[in-house]
């Protein structure tokens, strides 16, 4: 069932993030609502599957969506998260601070990875990101994770972090 | 040790799927999502578009505010460089005036000054021009009317005093303006007062007359304006004309004047 509510959460987030939040460009950055809701699974589900489940769906859909281009968000999702997974095992940071942590980490590391995984689909792939993009979509990230964490109930917050 | 076999084939088959997908291209895929998605896209393009007007609506205002206060601190500038260039214009004026009126006047040599301070009752005003601006005591000074205000008497550093034409110390050869004019001395009084005095009783002189300045030991330039009589007495027993003469010089309505240097 939750596998279910994943799909269709994850679809319409997309929609969302394309539609609505594309009008809501501070100074032409937009946050990444697909990034966080994957990273938000993969800090607070221990369900292996879903995490995997979640980084290939939400992968998939900013492919079809974002990058025209099957597997390039798909491949920078799994490098993700197997890093992330990684990491954990070495350095286990819990709780909201750690989740905010891990966040702004990889929010940080998607945009690289994902240009040098654009090596393997494309010959002449473009090296530039602008590292002011990068810091405010991070910074972006972080506030509409503690945006959206106070208007959970209280009980409902610890579910989403690490 | 089979479960981890598995993982890891199920892994390797994803990347060539996701390799072999990526070599097909995602447009037939796209399309299909793109047709499906069209109606929640469409409601969240309008929200998001709304969202974004309300959020650019105050944004606009802070703006505007921005603007305005922008605009102000503008105009402000504007209005100051304003009335420096309507200064800087109406001197111009003048200055042309002096010069320009007379075909022998273009020679003149003159110096723009400000009255600073006027000392009504002993018949003297103060200019902002003095001993390091070439003035010299004798000097005469005119309006830009080419109006004879007086005479520069005592020079100081940085201002000069201009004796009145009233001042007890000015006397000033003057004439009628005629064609044969009636010529004599206008001497100051003191307390604003000038009197023309004459002892031919023949002379026509009458109220109503206007007076400029008739060359004498080249203290004036010819024609420059002076006053009107506005009252003539003739003392028959002392043989004696007297005729009080009101100065065109008016300080309260001038603001420049103008130092002959050289006439």
């Amino acid at each position: 069932m939750s596998r279910v509510f994943l799909l269709i959460g994850l679809y319409f987030l997309t929609l969302f993030q394309l539609g609505f939040w594309s009008h809501l460009a501070i100074d032409g950055v937009w946050p990444n609502l697909v990034l966080l809701a994957v990273l938000l699974v993969a800090l607070s589900s221990k369900n292996k599957g879903l995490i995997w489940l979640a980084a290939l769906w939400g992968g998939f859909l900013l492919d079809i969506f974002y990058y025209h281009q099957i597997g390039l968000a798909i491949l920078t999702f799994i490098i993700l998260i197997s890093l992330l997974s990684l990491s954990r095992r070495f350095l286990a940071l819990e709780g909201m601070m750690g989740t905010l942590i891990y966040l702004a980490v990889f929010s940080l590391a998607y945009e690289p990875v994902r240009y040098i995984i654009s090596f393997i689909f494309t010959s002449s792939p473009v090296l530039s990101f602008d590292l002011f993009f990068l810091v405010a979509q991070t910074v972006y990230h972080l506030v509409l994770v503690l945006i959206f964490w106070l208007i959970l109930p209280v009980k409902f917050r610890r579910i989403f972090s690490a | 040790m089979k479960n981890n076999r598995r993982k890891w084939i199920a892994a390797v088959l994803l990347v060539m799927l996701v390799l072999g997908l990526s070599r097909l291209g995602a447009g037939p895929i796209e399309e299909i999502f793109y047709i499906a998605s069209q109606p929640f896209y469409r409601f969240f393009d309008y929200l998001g578009g709304k969202a974004s007007g309300l959020f650019g609506y105050f944004r606009d205002q802070q703006m505007l505010i921005i603007e305005r206060d922008d605009l102000a601190r503008e105009k402000e500038e504007l209005l100051s460089e304003l009335a420096r260039l309507s200064d800087y214009c109406l001197e111009k004026d003048e200055l042309a005036e002096v010069l320009g009126t007379e075909s022998d006047e273009l020679d003149w040599r003159v110096m723009m000054g400000k009255i600073t301070y006027v000392n009504a009752s002993q018949d003297w005003i103060m200019i902002n021009l003095g001993r390091r601006d070439g003035v010299e005591t004798g000097q005469p000074v005119i309006t830009s009317n080419h109006v004879l205000a007086g005479r520069v008497g005592q020079v100081y550093e940085r201002q000069a005093e201009v004796k009145l034409l009233s001042h007890a110390d000015s006397l000033v050869k003057v004439k009628t303006v005629d064609v044969s004019p009636a010529v004599s001395f206008l001497q100051g009084k003191g307390g604003l007062r000038t009197v023309l005095q004459s002892a031919d009783l023949t002379q026509d002189f009458k109220v109503g007359d206007d007076l400029v300045t008739d060359v004498f030991r080249d203290e004036y330039p010819a024609n420059l304006l002076v006053g009107q009589i506005v009252q003539v007495e003739r003392d028959e027993v002392r043989s004696m004309l007297a005729a009080q003469v009101m100065p065109f010089f008016d300080w309260s309505t001038e603001r420049n004047l103008f130092i002959l240097e050289d006439f």
